[in-house]
Order: C-alpha cells, then structure tokens, then sequence
C-alpha cells in the first residue's frame, strides 16, 4: 500500500470570536488578521515539528468559503507567496470552496491525488475570517432560476436548523442541554490539555475565546430564539454554531514517503464520503455521506471509536444523531465530541472540516482508539464524512 | 475667555442636568470632563445616556452614543485635576447652598484664572451662592438654568450678578445659542426665573380649576392642548412628560422661595398629592408606572386590552385616590375656529369655556403683574414660554390672539384690578409691524424693535416686510437678501402637492432667468414639520369617489378609478422633473429643514432634501422614507439618489450588492432607517459628509443663506450619476434574503408579512436595475455600446438583454423605474388600504397574516409589472404641456384645500361629484 494517503501533522490557529462587518460586536482577538496571516504560522509549524524539507512539498489545497475580498485571488497560492512562508515559490496552490466540508475536501483530494503520486507531499489547509467577509459574503447575488428552483430560505441557516427541529421533534431544552455539554466537554478539553498539541499560538492566542466554561443551562436558557418563539422558534444563538476566525492544517503524503522520510504518522485516511441532499433541511447530510463512507470502506458504526459531528446547530446534530439511530447507526453518547464541538469553539466556515479529521485523529492516538470518524452538514444540502485509522492502535490484551 | 476659545468643558455633577449638559457639550464637539461625588457616577450616566433608545427623550442625551467618547469620567475625590485646562465649568449639583458653595472653592482651586464657572440652580439665589467667593471668581461667574432633558429643551436662562462681566455674559451666551443650540434668555436673580414661574403656576391653576369646576383631566388636555398654543399633551400629559418628581420639586422649591402674598403660595395645593404619586410610582412617563395617567392593567399586571384591541388608558381623579377610564373627550381636536374664536367662545356659557378663561386669565394675570420681577422685558417672558414650555404664544401674545381691548374689559366685568402694563397698552396690541419692522411694547408702554440674536435670520421678519416672488396655495418664494431666495412650504403639516411642485418648478425658472438676481436658493420653513411627504388626502379624494356606491352605479367608478392612476403618474413624474431641476439648476440649492425636536422630513419631504446640492439641517432632524409602509416606494427620486448615495459612501465594499442592500435597509426598514438627529442622519446616508448641522435651530436658514453665497460663485451643477447593477440576480439575493425573512415573522405588527415580500420585490427591482433591457430603451437608459447591445439582441433574435454589470444604466433608467413601479404598487387595492388606514390612524397597517400562508413564490407570481410609457427627466423646469398639467392640478389643489377648510359640501356624493368636475378640469388638457 504504498500509495496509501496518511496524515503526518495536524495543527490549527485558536478559534477567536468573530465580529462580523455591521454585527456592532467588539473586534475578535483575530478581526484584523489576514486570513493568509492565520495559515502562514501553521504551515511553517507543521513544517518545523515535521522537520520536513520545504522543497518536498508539492501543492497547498486550501478550503476557503466566500472567496471574495481577503479570501479572493486563490488564497491557498497566496499562502505561499506570504513572505514569512518557509515553502519555496514553485510550490504550487489550489483552493477549494465546499461551503462548510471546504477543508475536509480538500484533505480527500489529497487522498485522491496521493493515489496517482505516491511520492507527493500536500499541505491542506482551511481558513475563514468570518469577520473579514461575513456569512453570505460581501457581495451576495445569485441566478434568479437558482433561487426559484428551491424552498424559500433555502439558504437561511437558522431556518433550516428550525425545520429539522421541527420534523425530530426536537425540544429547545434539548437542545440547550446539546449546546451545555458542548461547553463543558470543550472546557474539560482545554483543562485536559487536549488541545495543547493542535493549537499553534497566533498573536498570543492559544485557546478557543468561544468556550463559556461558566455558562449554565439557565445563561442559555434566557436566549431569545432567532424566529419568535410564539411561532415555534427554538434555534438561539447559544445553540447554534459561533462565528469564529481561524484556520487548520494537515500535512498528507503516502505511506511510502513517511517511511522514507522518517516521519510520524498521525492517522491513515480510510474513506471520504458525501452525499447531497434538499437544501432546507442541509442539516441531515451528515447521514447519507457516513453510508457513503461506510458502504467504501467496509467500516460499520461499531468500528468507530470516536465521531466527530460538526456542530452547526444543536437542532441539527440531534437530528444526525437521531436519524442514525433510526437506520441502526447509533452512536453511543461517550464517543461524541468528546472535547465539544463547534457550539463551544466555533465554526469558522473554511476551517471546520480539517479541524474535525485532524482532532478525531489526535483524540484516536490519545485514548488508543482505532477508527474515528469526523462528519458535517453543508450549506445548501450536502454532507461530508471521513474515515481515519490510527496507526498506532494497539488491542486490548 | 471668548467663544471662539473655548475647547474644553467640565461639568460637576452627574445627575439628570450635569450628565445632560455634559452630553449636549459632546454633541457640539466639545472635550468634556464629567465629575461626580460618587465614585462611578460619572461612568454609570454616560453608559446610561449612551444605552438609552432613542426615543427615551430622558435618557438620549447624545445625539449619536459615538459622542459619549468625548467625555471623560471621573469623581471629585480624585479627578478635579481634569478641570485645570477647561475653559467653562457648569456646576449641577445637589442644590444645597453649602453643597454648592463646597464645590465652587474646589473649583476655584483647581481651575484656571479665566475660566468661566456657572452654576445650575434653579432655586439659590446667585449672590448667596457666591458671597463666599473673591470678586474675580464672581466676575467670571453666572447662572446658567437649563432644562430636562437638556438636548431637547430649548431653552437656556442666564442671569447675572453684579459683578460678572460683560464678557464672560458674552461668552456664556455665545456658546449657549450657538454651541448648545439653546434660546439664550437673559433672567432677573428671582425665584423660578421666567419659565418655570409662569408655567408651574399655570399648572396650578389648572389643578385647582379642575377640582372647583370639576373637570376631568382627559378634558383638561384636550381642550388646554394647540387651540390655545399650548402643545397637543394639554398641561396634565405634559406633566407627566416632564416628570411628576421634577414637577414637584420645582414647585416645592418656588413655594419656598416665594413670599406668602405671591398668587402662587395662595393657590398652593401642598406638596401631598403628588408626594403621595411618587412614594407609589407614579413619577411620570419617562420612568415609573405612569403619573396623572396610567395604563389600565388587571388583577395580573397585565395591561388592560379592549375590543378594538388597544391598550386601555386611565387617568388620576384629582379629587380622590382613584384612576378613571379616559372616555372620548367631547374636546378631541378642539378647534376655537368652530366656536366663533376666543371671544366668542369664552362669552359663551359652552363646556370648558369658564375653565379655559379661567385658567388662561390667571395665568397671563400672574405673568403681568410679576414680570418686571424676573424679566427685563415684555418679549423675554414671551420667548421664554415658547422656548422653554413649548407654548406658540407667550402671555402677551396671547393677549393680542384675545384681543387687548376686550381682554381688558373682560378682566373688569371679572372684578379683577387690571396690571399696570396692560393699562399702558391701553388697548393696542404689544405686537406691531410697523415700516415693515416687528416691534414690541415694552414695560415703558413704549414701542421698541423686537430684539433679534446677532447673525439670526427669521423668515416671519422677511415676510412681514415683503411679497413673495412666486406664491401659490402651498408654497412661496421669498427674497432673503443678498440674491438668496428661500423656498418656503406652508401647506397642511408642509405636504407636498402639486401647488408646492408648480411653485418649486417656477421658482427654479424665476432664479435662472433673474440673470444673476438671484444665485443661489435655500429651501426652508418655520413649520413644525419640514414636510411630512406627499400630500395622501389629496390622491385619497379620488381613490374614495372612485369607490363611491353611487358613482360606481352610475359607471363612473372604473373612470374616476383610471383617471386616479393617470393622475398619479402625472404626479410622480412631475415630482421626479422638478426634483431633478432643483438638483441640476445652475445655481446651488441648500436644502434647510429647521431640525427642532420631532421635525420630520418624510418621503416627499426628505426627497426633495436628497435632491439638494447641500444641506443645513438643525440639531434634531427626523428624515425618513415611509413608502414601503404604505404598500410603495419612493418614487420621486428617492430610491434613485439613495441608491447614487449608497455607492458613493465612503468603505462601501467591492461590487455592486453592499450598496443596493444599503440602499434597500433604508427604504425597506423606515423604522430602523430613521435618523434620530442630524448626526445620526449623517451616518444613515441622510446627509452627506459635506452637510452641515447648525446646533440652533433658529441659526438653520442665516448658516444655509451663508453656505448658499459660499456656493454661488464658480458653481457647476452635478454630473448626471450612472449605474453598473446586477439585475436580475440581485433581485433573487434580495429574494432569498427577504424570503427567511417572511418565513421568520410570524408575528404579523412586526417582522416582513405576505404584502411586504411584494412590495420589497418591486423595491428590488428598482435598486437592481430591472431585469432586462429592450431595443427601445437602450439608448435612453444605457451610457454606451448601443449597437453592440443591439447586436447581440439579433444574433440572439430576442429584443432583451438581461441588466448585468457590465452595462452602465443612466439615472433616467432608474428613475423609470420608480414610476413603473410604484404605479404598478398604487394599482394594487392592498395598498389602498394601507393608505387609508395610515391617513386614519397615522400608523401603517399591518395586515393580518394569510392562514395558511402563501409560499414567496405564490405571491410573487401575482405580482402584477407594466412598464408605463417612456418618459425622460430631463434635470430642466417642466415646459409645454407638462407645464400646463402641472398648473391646473396646482389649481385643483387649491380647490381642494378650500373645500376641506369649508366644509360645505357635505355629503359624500356631492364630494364625489366634485372630485369628478376636479378631474374632468385637470384631464380636459391632455
């Protein structure tokens, strides 16, 4: 298996609150940071721990979402032509927009490519400033036929969370309580240090600024929901997904040139799955695209150690969770984010999906775990899930 | 220290008048230092001001919370260091002499020599405020009483000692008219001072006029409201607008002051009623459950809802502890005109007449017979309760409304002893024109000019001493010297009409054949409203006969029905022309609307203020685009120059949408849109960065005069913007946006319902550029590359071509289409109820939500678009027929207006048949 893609290093930015442009909220400890700024530090980390020859490294595949303004002019190349980046300029850059599974993606086209160029290395990053182009982008149009081809609101978020709440049937006190356990697990996280490995301190920060350690059910409880409660809204902002700056990496090559180079392997990538589905009820995607993963690779529910479920609403991964149980997927409660989710740190759009692979595959060579599975819903109707094997496991005697 | 110097204030003392003064200082630039004895009470009122709505007249002390960063915190203990460099100190604390007297040596100690020190009080006399003090203290020393809350209160009463200088008076008057924008009124050292005295007294004569006459106060504020120039909350509302505890601490404190022969201390009800209010918590509306009325509520707390779904109101019995339901009053819009004026009403034996000419008499009784006590002449106690009571006349004044002769007279069939100043007049009024001068008669009985703030231009002055240039029912032009001319609107609340259109289309002519007469133009009025937009009654008489049962029987509804629509696109373009031959005259246009507090410039009124080559607005300038409330759109250029505005704001995002959706919030949301000051107008696309604020409203058309010959000389008119808009696909992101929007709001008062997702898609389709162009209008509505449009048109054998942004759209394309769709929303009958229903209850209906409700794309498909016949603006006066249209419904307005004011037609069908004779004259032409 010489042409098998492995992860050689994870690293990613603390996730910093977000101020969106016109949202009256204080400036995040990352507004004014170029997204460049976020990957740059990251990649030159990756290539310091790694002690990896910059020359070697062939292309960046950068997921960005909304690529417009800072984010615009091929942002993975000009991650490379950054000055402080150690990478030399013939090394070549490609980025990649999937909405929220961008990064994720573009770990799964450095498998793909690994399988044709064995002896390649890619640097796989995602970013977003959400407080640099905000949600939607700075300058949104779109094809009328594209518009009146779907359910209205297709692309309103919230909504879409309200209506998968709506058909599960799930109660805003359940979902408060999804959006506490994210926080504590994630403050439990921070206290553990299971964080300590991944997070490159960028401009002094080494922590997520999101995770409210002190929130309590009732803090959450007093939020208004986003749609009126007398119409049956239950979605808040304290259980949605934060908006959050920063960026992740992940270092891919073959099997074959870890061996060669002398290089730790962090996990081997199993099998990428995705899926597409209506675009207001984008939420449920994760479902299909874990069949997905699981119909390439053989792998069942029971073969999986630790998940993680992309938290863009609480709504939404009840929902996941509940589905796969219907269809005899279940995941018990204990193999679930088990350091929080995006609720408690926050979901920069671009950076989420390599965060996700790159933390299921730490968390699987901490606890000795063997496969993980990292998963999440897109905007517009689409899902993503991947499959890692950490290489290191060793069974029960 | 002069005016001019003056960089640095500090206030001492953090209660509602210190944080207040404070905050007006930082709205008129000013470097302040705000000290409290406690420790945080500095910070607490300035984070108080900066949260506060800003309808919460109280707590909104800043003009934008931005301002709140000018002014810097701190206590008395630690920080009196702060006031070395200021140059004034205004002293606003506890008024305890020995508090005061503390805090003026402090002040003496750490202020500079040349500071100006002032103090707040209302009650302490100045010379045992300061007796303590070293003569160059007491030079540079005055009182300065301003009113709550500070940034609306007009008015400013200074009084001196003996010892201050004329300078440092100077100065002290300065910055209060022009820095603080207050009417400065220069008090005698005497309980009260003017305002207060005579307003607290009439307060008091109401209350006791009340109980005697047994009146009830919902009467009280009815009758007592703008028939006698008080303002529409009557004196009890008003009352509680102020604040019962501020009311009777203000009363307390004159009572005390007061010698016990005073009328006042005679009528004095005593301090209980209304200490018995506050220990329950009625302070007042500003804070509290309520006052002398209270929001009726059940065993729970909650409010009272009753079968019209309103809340119930309740007010106080001033003769027991009770709350009374408010009835209607048999005094809704009391009009003295429908009784035969003053006199004959107060001859007469009609309800409330005893009541108001009790009251009144009194009260201008008391303001005669004390006033050289307090004020040292006749127009001070005049300006005084206009400024600082919001009265439209002041006692003298209102005598002349009464007449003297027979105010006299009456006074003696009362058995009361007629005031030494009003045997002086003898019968003659204390106002005159005289040679075309105001003049007023003085304590002396003496005839003297009536006195005028250096630099202030009054337009009443001008009109008393001229003749129009051009006049017509709702409008004239006026000559204000120098070559300036000034547009003034004096129709009902200043709506635009036809007759202001014709007068604003010929005055544009008049300036531009004065060969250079005439250079430059302000556009200003002295109403209490700028303008509150398009005159809707005027289109609503033609909309109603064309539903009228009988004229619909006799088959003319449909008719009358159709020349509505006719006469509206009439009236649309016909605004859109002569807006934009204000905006592309050859001579500059300052668009000046006065900006006192609530003045609106509405829809109409705030587009032809868009349409002016600069602005110079007062303080507190209200500017909104209501349209989309009443089921349209702004379609007299609005949408157009908002949208030119919007992508020329400085940090506008790349590409086209950041603009239009700038563009769009501000005409889709017009709750939100608003501006709540100049200053905010500012930063709301209202006024451009240019534009400047005069922070005195009556300094508003001297600085727009000034800014107009600043102009005049080497002025060139605007180019002629152009566009680069998305079209369709602009529109289906404004779709998506306002579609979760709908889908949000189920609560039907608020959030956008199954009507506004309509009219924000004609709204769109304006901002968009419309979705496609055809053959014919190309080279009307795009800048260049005709042929090689039209080219791709046959290669592609359609006659369209999608908008996008490559193509460059002139202003007459999205002026078209404001006329397009705005007919096509004023076509659609759910707009006309939205316009009756807002004309009835001046606020927007709210349509009850559609069970189920209809999917966005349901109501879009109904959606009903005709282009109108193409027509260009050209930026030139309207010509030919146009001209001709435009006068003769100028004329019917006139008509119109007439009618209403008799009333003589009655019935329902006459009025009908009228409209049908207006119509018949006004389309006979075209």
């Amino acid at each position: 298996m010489h042409n098998q893609a492995v992860i050689v290093d994870y690293v990613r930015t603390a996730f910093a609150k977000a101020s969106p442009p016109g949202s009256g909220k204080a400036p995040g400890r990352f507004a004014d940071l170029d997204p460049v700024d976020m990957q740059v530090p990251l990649i030159n980390a990756m290539l310091r721990r790694t002690g990896l020859d910059p020359a070697h490294i062939n292309k960046v595949l950068t997921g960005a979402v909304h690529q417009e303004g800072t984010h615009g002019l091929n942002i993975a190349r000009l991650n490379v032509l950054h000055e402080e980046c150690k990478l030399p300029k013939e090394v070549g850059g490609t980025t990649i927009d999937r909405f929220c599974g961008s990064s994720m993606e573009a770990i799964a086209l450095a498998d793909a490519l690994i399988g044709r160029n064995p002896e390649h290395f890619y640097i796989c990053t995602g970013v977003q400033s959400m407080s640099q182009v905000p949600m939607g982008g700075l300058n949104p149009h779109l094809c009328p036929q594209v518009h009146s081809g779907n359910a209205a609101g297709f692309m309103d978020m919230p909504a879409t969370a309200e209506n998968l709440a709506q058909k599960y049937g799930i109660e805003r006190t359940e979902q408060d309580n999804f959006a506490l356990r994210s926080h504590s697990l994630a403050a439990q996280g921070q206290d553990n240090g299971h964080f300590k490995n991944e997070i490159i301190p960028v401009k002094g920060l080494d922590y997520d600024d999101g995770v409210r350690r002190d929130t309590t059910a009732e803090s959450i409880a007093r939020l208004n929901p986003i749609k009126a409660a007398e119409s049956g809204g239950t979605v808040t902002a304290a259980n949605a997904s934060q908006m959050t700056d920063g960026a992740s990496a992940v270092l891919v090559t073959s099997a074959l040139m870890a061996v060669r180079h002398k290089l730790p392997v962090l996990a081997r990538i199993v099998a990428f799955g995705e899926s597409g589905c209506a675009p207001e009820i984008m939420g449920i995607g994760p479902v299909d695209a874990i069949k997905d993963a699981f119909n390439k690779s053989g792998l069942s529910m029971q073969d999986m150690d630790f998940v993680e479920l992309n938290e863009a609403f609480a709504a939404q991964s009840i929902a996941v969770l509940r589905e796969l149980k219907n269809q005899g997927m279940q995941i018990p409660n204990e193999k679930v984010n088990v350091d929080g989710g995006a609720i408690a740190m926050g979901h920069p759009l671009g950076a989420s999906g390599a965060r996700l692979v790159g933390h299921v595959a730490e968390t699987l060579r901490r606890e000795n775990g063997r496969y993980g599975l990292a998963t999440m819903c897109i905007g517009g109707g689409q899902g993503v899930a991947m499959i890692v094997e950490n290489p290191h496991y060793k069974p029960a005697p | 220290m002069s005016y001019e110097n003056i960089k640095k204030i500090a206030v001492i003392g953090a209660g509602a008048m210190g944080s207040g003064i404070a905050a007006q200082a930082a709205n008129a630039g000013y470097d302040v230092v705000l000290l409290d004895n406690r420790p945080t009470g500095a910070q607490d009122a300035i984070d108080r001001m900066k949260k506060a709505k800003p309808t919460d007249a109280f707590n909104a002390g800043f003009m934008h919370p931005s301002n709140a960063r000018r002014v810097t915190p701190g206590n008395t203990d630690e920080h009196m260091g702060l006031i070395a460099d200021a140059d004034i100190i205004i002293e606003a604390v506890f008024e305890r002499l020995d508090v005061k007297q503390n805090v003026f040596r402090a002040i003496y100690d750490h202020a500079k020599k040349d500071a100006i020190i002032s103090s707040n009080t209302s009650t302490i006399q100045l010379e045992k405020l300061t007796d303590s003090m070293p003569d160059d203290f007491k030079a540079r020393f005055v009182n300065t009483h301003f009113f709550n809350p500070v940034r609306f209160m007009h008015l400013l009463e200074v009084i001196t000692g003996d010892k201050t200088t004329p300078e440092t008076l100077r100065t002290i008057t300065d910055f209060g008219d022009r820095a603080l924008g207050k009417k400065v009124i220069k008090c005698k050292d005497s309980p009260g001072f003017i305002a207060n005295r005579i307003g607290i007294y009439a307060m008091e004569v109401a209350a006791r006029e009340a109980v005697s006459q047994n009146m009830v106060l919902p009467d009280i504020d009815a009758l007592m409201g703008p028939a006698f120039g008080f303002t529409n909350l009557g004196l009890f509302k008003l009352a509680d607008e102020v604040g019962i505890d501020i009311i009777n601490s203000v009363r307390t404190n004159l009572m005390n002051a007061l010698p016990a022969d005073d009328e006042f201390a005679q009528i004095y009800n005593g301090p209980e009623m209304l200490d018995q209010m506050i220990a329950d918590g009625y302070t007042g509306r500003h804070k509290g459950k309520g006052g002398y009325y209270r929001i009726k509520t059940d065993e729970n707390g909650d409010p009272v809802i009753n079968d019209k779904g309103k809340k119930v109101f309740e007010a106080k019995n001033l003769t027991s502890d009770t709350y009374e339901t408010v009835d209607k009053t048999p005094f809704h819009k009391f009009n003295i005109k429908k009784h035969g004026g003053f006199q004959a009403f107060f001859e007469s034996e009609k309800p409330g007449a005893r009541f108001a000419w009790t009251v009144l008499r009194d009260t201008i009784l008391y303001a005669m017979n004390h006033a050289e006590e307090f004020a040292y002449d006749t127009q001070s106690v005049d300006d005084a309760m206009k400024a600082g009571f919001g009265w439209k006349w002041g006692p003298f004044e209102l005598v002349d409304q009464f007449g003297v002769a027979w105010f006299t007279q009456k006074m003696k069939q009362d058995g009361l002893s007629v005031p030494a100043i009003l045997e002086k007049a003898d019968g003659n009024p204390f106002y005159r024109t005289e040679g075309g001068r105001l003049e007023v008669m003085d304590f002396s009985g003496a005839y003297v000019p009536v006195r005028r703030e250096e630099g202030v231009i009054r337009l009443e002055d001008i009109k008393a001493n001229s003749t129009p240039l051009v006049t017509h029912n709702s409008a004239s032009l006026w000559d204000i010297g120098d070559g300036v001319v000034c547009l003034e609107f004096h129709s009902e609340q200043n709506s635009i009409d036809p007759s202001i259109l014709w007068v604003i289309n010929e005055s544009v002519k008049k300036v531009k054949e004065s060969n250079g007469q005439y250079q430059a133009m302000v556009i200003y009025n002295d109403g209490e409203r700028f303008s509150l937009g398009a005159a809707l009654p005027l289109v609503q008489v033609f909309m109603n006969a064309s539903q009228h049962p009988f004229l619909k029987a006799v088959g003319l509804g449909r008719y009358i029905e159709n020349k509505t629509y006719d006469f509206v696109q009439h009236l649309v373009y016909q605004g859109q022309s002569v807006y934009s031959a204000l905006k592309y005259a050859p001579f500059p246009v300052i668009g000046a609307p006065k900006g006192t507090p609530k003045n609106m410039a509405m829809g109409g009124g705030c587009e032809v203020l868009l349409h002016c080559d600069a602005l110079q607005a007062g303080p507190e300038q209200i500017m909104v685009l209501p349209e989309a409330g009443l089921g349209l759109l702004p379609a007299w250029g609005g949408s157009t120059t908002l949208l030119d505005r919007a992508f020329k704001k400085a940090g506008q995002p790349g590409g086209p949408m950041p603009a239009i959706i700038d563009a769009a919030m501000a005409i889709t949301q017009p709750m939100t849109a608003a501006s709540t000051s100049s200053q905010d107008a500012k930063r709301k696309m209202w006024l451009r960065p240019d534009d400047g604020i005069s922070m005195n409203p009556d300094r508003v058309l001297a600085d727009a005069k000034a800014r107009a010959l600043a102009m005049a000389p080497d002025y060139a008119p605007p180019s002629r913007p152009t566009f680069f808009l998305p079209g369709a696909s602009g529109k289906a992101a404004i779709r998506m946006n306002v579609d979760s929007l709908y889908l949000k709001a189920d609560d039907p008062s608020k959030g956008v319902n199954h009507i506004d997702v309509a009219v924000v898609d004609h709204i769109a389709s304006v901002l968009t550029g419309g979705e496609t162009l055809n053959k014919d209008d190309i080279s009307v509505h795009t800048v260049a590359h005709h042929d090689r449009l039209r080219q791709i048109m046959d290669e592609r054998g359609e006659n369209r071509i999608g908008v996008n942004p490559v193509i460059e759209l002139t202003e007459d394309r999205i002026l078209q289409l404001e006329r397009d769709h705005f007919l096509d929303r004023f076509r659609n009958k759910t707009t006309w109820k939205r316009i009756a229903y807002t004309l009835k209850n001046n606020v927007p209906l709210r349509e009850d939500r559609l069970d189920p409700a209809p999917t966005p794309a349901s109501i879009r498909e109904k959606i009903r678009h005709d282009d109108l016949p193409r027509k260009s603006v050209t930026g030139a006066p309207l010509t030919g027929d146009d001209e001709k249209i435009l006068r003769a419904m100028a004329d019917m307005t006139t008509e119109f207006y007439a009618q209403k004011r008799q009333r003589s037609l009655g019935g329902k069908v006459s009025q009908g048949l009228n409209t049908l004779g207006a119509v018949k004259k006004v389309f006979g032409l075209s």
